[in-house]
């Protein structure tokens, strides 16, 4: 993200603009790990992931409810950003990550490599 | 009417304070915001009408009731979260929810009028104030 500076304990938002983490659920099965996050509020041309090296990121862009001068009488109703960032093991196929976001809920497929797979070994006898 | 309003207002604002708190004493420790089972919701006047809305990611139309009585709009919802079948579980931070809240509003509202709207996780409402209830710019004779 271009509007943060990078610092030892990790990022702090430059602009005026606040970050939410979302609530994220993380599931795995043989076949891959399975992220799925509450983004309400966000379209798909309004939601980024992207993966540098093991670091996943997430940010949805929320737009605001109403204009400024709008008298709010309850909440907030301003735009934020929802923003989390994931370190994905090794073992993840990158160019199969796959997305779809429905009814502001996002669900990430990353598929583990063929290699990474757990595999029985079937035992010959040796007689 | 307006101190009805007042009284949950300060009640409201009380909790997202403590809310607010609470999120900036976890988020340092990576945790998510989304604590206990109190929506987001806002609401805003924006003259003719008031707009609420609510985050409710997940949920259908059936997952919602909404009704409106006077000054009064009464919004239901519930949401369950299971781990899908097959699957371990790493972290679960997505809570299910059933809430029922009620807030009074400072005009009365035509009920006719009221549209609901469920896009991307979030339903907002459409209140129209009553005629009498609509802001009126007065001309000096």
């Amino acid at each position: 993200m271009s509007n943060e500076i990078t610092s030892p304990t990790g990022t702090e938002p430059v602009a005026d603009r606040p970050v939410v983490s979302p609530a994220v659920d993380v599931y795995e099965n043989q076949e891959e790990l399975l992220i799925v996050a509450d983004l309400p509020g966000v379209t798909t041309d309004s939601l980024s992931v992207d993966l540098e090296e093991d670091r996943l990121t997430i940010v949805g862009r929320r737009k605001a409810l109403c204009t400024e001068d709008t008298p709010v009488l309850m909440g907030g109703g301003r735009a934020f950003d929802f923003k989390r960032v994931f370190t994905v093991p090794d073992a993840i196929d990158a160019d199969k990550i796959s997305a779809e976001l429905k009814s502001g809920v996002l669900q990430l497929h990353l598929p583990r490599h063929e290699r990474a797979k757990p595999r029985r070994i079937a035992i010959r006898s040796a007689s | 009417m307006w101190m009805t309003w007042n009284d949950f207002d300060r009640h409201f604002a009380a909790i997202d304070t403590l809310r607010r708190e609470m999120e900036r004493s976890t988020s340092r420790a990576g945790r998510s915001r989304n604590l206990g089972r109190w929506p987001e919701a806002t609401l805003v006047d924006e003259g003719e009408r008031f707009v609420f809305a609510v985050d409710v990611p997940g949920l259908t139309d059936d997952d919602l009731t909404i009704d409106v009585h006077n000054s009064t709009l009464t919004v239901t919802a519930h949401r369950t979260v299971a781990a899908p079948e097959g699957y371990a579980t790493h972290r679960s931070e997505r809570t299910g929810f059933e809430w029922k809240k009620s807030f009074t509003l400072p005009a009365k509202i035509d009920s006719e009028q009221t549209r609901a709207t469920l896009e991307e996780g979030v339903l907002v409402v459409s209140l129209v104030k009553l005629p009498e209830a609509q802001p009126r710019r007065i001309t000096i004779a």
